[in-house]
């Protein structure tokens, strides 16, 4: 029973810790991910303020932002 | 026979040489394709280029010219429900603002956050003409190919994309679509990267009643520093 208490109370300590390591590596990925989309289209031709939006787009899709705040990323 | 066919090309050209002026509605579709490549697209955006490339297909731009300058704009249209951002992206995509050409100059008038640029852009491509021959609404029209190079503003990488124009020797103005010009004809197709232009209304005037204000307002920019401002904008951003 101690351990499962000193098991479970390590669990509690750890989670905040645990979520905002992975929110980091998430946030990382995104702007990686918009980074390289920007780049994309700007090898394509597309003028780059343009280009820049459809970065914006993909960093909020890869955070899962909300069609409307995607809406607001190119407005 | 051989008479009626001079007399016939006499009367040709000296219509055509009469055109003052004129107004041409392209339609434009979106090959995503050609950015993608080899690219694994991140399925995340799958659904925002089937939107962009919709909003695209449902656009018209028009070029409007006469003996001095030409104006090449996209139609505003209203976005459909769904697609707010994707019909804003569409609409810089095809044109990215308003291009002005005359003789040696062209404008691209635009307004990024709200602010109004006046890029000089220096667009001098090397049009190779072909011996390939079409036909555009009824004008025989040529084959042209050049090169555009410019510098990727983030990764700072040299590029270069192919350009396919079909022109019309026919109608003596070397306009086209997105500043493109320079050629001995108005160019009716155009293939830019990932946006063909088609014309599909031709209108020719034989009086100069269409008038085209040159751009007065905003920031003169050149288009190296404003590629660089934005770029450096970008890097900074995420």
């Amino acid at each position: 029973m101690k351990k499962f208490l000193l098991l479970f109370a390590l669990i509690l300590t750890c989670l905040p810790s645990l979520k905002a390591s992975e929110l980091k590596l998430a946030s990382e990925e995104c702007e990686d991910v918009a980074m390289n989309e920007t780049i994309l289209w700007l090898d394509a031709g597309i003028d780059p303020a343009f280009a820049g939006c459809l970065g914006r787009q993909a960093y909020a899709y890869c955070e899962g932002y909300s069609r409307e705040d995607m809406d607001e990323t190119c407005s | 026979m051989k008479i009626l066919i001079l007399i016939l090309l006499l009367i040709t050209n000296s219509v055509y040489s009469q055109i003052s002026s004129g107004k041409i509605r392209y339609s434009t579709r979106f090959n995503v394709k050609v950015i993608l490549q080899d690219t694994k697209p991140n399925p995340h955006l799958k659904s925002m280029y089937e939107n962009v490339e919709a909003e695209v297909e449902r656009s018209n731009s028009f070029l409007i010219f006469n003996q001095d300058s030409s104006e090449f704009k996209t139609e505003p249209n209203l976005p459909l429900d769904k697609n707010k951002a994707a019909h804003s992206l569409a609409q810089g995509i095809i044109s990215s603002g308003i291009h002005f050409v005359k003789k040696d100059e062209y404008i691209n008038l635009r307004k990024v956050s709200g602010k109004t640029f006046r890029i000089k852009e220096i667009q001098s491509i090397d049009w190779e003409i072909t011996r390939d021959v079409g036909m555009i609404k009824g004008y025989k029209v040529y084959r042209a190919y050049g090169n555009k190079y410019f510098i990727n503003a983030v990764s700072g990488n040299a590029r270069q994309i192919k350009i396919e124009a079909w022109f019309a020797p026919a109608i003596n103005f070397s306009y086209g679509p997105k500043g493109y010009h320079g050629l001995p004809g108005l160019i009716l197709q155009l293939e830019d990267g990932p946006i063909t232009f088609f014309a599909e209304d031709i209108n020719l005037f034989q009086k100069d009643n269409l008038n085209i204000k040159w751009p007065s307002e905003g920031v003169l920019i050149s288009k190296e520093d404003y590629d660089r401002i934005i770029g450096e904008n970008l890097k900074n951003m995420f």
